[in-house]
């Protein structure tokens, strides 16, 4: 099984700023797109640790983590086999777990995990 | 004239229990007050950064988005010193934390050209209805542990 850990700090910025990649280069689309999506695909299990930074606005965290299921095509059960998220701040942790399953919600035929019931 | 060994042992025992009551007394004074500072302190914050994000959506300043996500890390330091912050998705008052969090950070926060806000605008009045709520349930909480 393969591993693979992600800290925001040190592997992509110690400050996240917004959104999009037009917003900043160390947007929630940057680091979705050109960390943790990719490393999702190759590696059977991802930990992302999100201490250390200058801290998340929503903004980042929904594009980062909502968006796997947006724009990457993932599901949510399937983040939840293969995804770690550790932070010290618990609210970060449960904010970005509520954005994916927002998302998830929001997908066409409902988007429901039945799976996890 | 002489004490009985009886009186002895009733007088320590009556010592000891006085002292465990006491000290009793004290650590639960002692938290009260800790949770007191923990309170206002949050509370302090609450005001602050509710300030700061108005006046970062009505001027789009990038110095104010970085000082109110550094603020609402020290926000979510102090609430997690009043027992029970962190039990996940059964705290009302992690849940009022993250609401008053994104009525700030949410959508177009650090956005290029995002426009600026009038102060009478649904957003930012939504940032006092936040701030409120979170500042009562502060206090709830304060009433439900420490009275």
């Amino acid at each position: 099984m393969t591993e693979k850990t992600i800290v925001i700090a040190i592997d992509f910025s110690p400050s996240p700023i917004g959104r999009y990649r037009t917003d900043s280069e160390t947007s929630g689309e940057a680091f979705r797109v050109d960390h943790l999506a990719p490393a999702l695909r190759m590696y059977d299990k991802v930990t992302v640790i999100l201490d250390g930074t200058d801290g998340y606005g929503s903004s980042f965290l929904e594009e980062a983590f909502g968006g796997l299921i947006r724009k990457e095509g993932f599901t949510e059960s399937q983040l939840k086999n293969k995804l770690t998220i550790i932070s010290n701040r618990i609210s970060y942790k449960f904010r970005a777990w509520n954005y994916i399953a927002d998302e998830q919600r929001r997908q066409p035929r409902g988007g429901y995990n039945f799976a996890l019931a | 004239m002489t004490i009985s060994p009886f009186v002895q042992t009733l007088a320590l025992f009556a010592v000891i229990v006085g002292w465990i009551v006491t000290n009793r007394q004290n650590n639960k004074r002692e938290t009260r007050k800790e949770g007191r500072s923990a309170c206002d302190s949050a509370k302090k914050y609450a005001l602050e950064i509710s300030a700061k994000g108005k006046k970062y959506l009505c001027t789009r300043d990038d110095e104010l988005a970085f000082e109110v996500k550094s603020e609402l890390d020290l926000l979510e330091i102090e609430l997690s010193r009043i027992p029970y912050f962190a039990i996940g998705q059964n705290s009302t008052l992690l849940e009022k934390f993250i609401l008053f969090s994104e009525s700030i950070t949410e959508n177009d926060f650090e956005q290029k050209n995002a426009p600026h806000l009038r102060p009478t605008d649904e957003r930012i009045l939504n940032i006092i209805r936040q701030r409120n709520q979170l500042m009562h349930e502060v206090e709830r909480q304060f009433k439900l542990q420490f009275h």
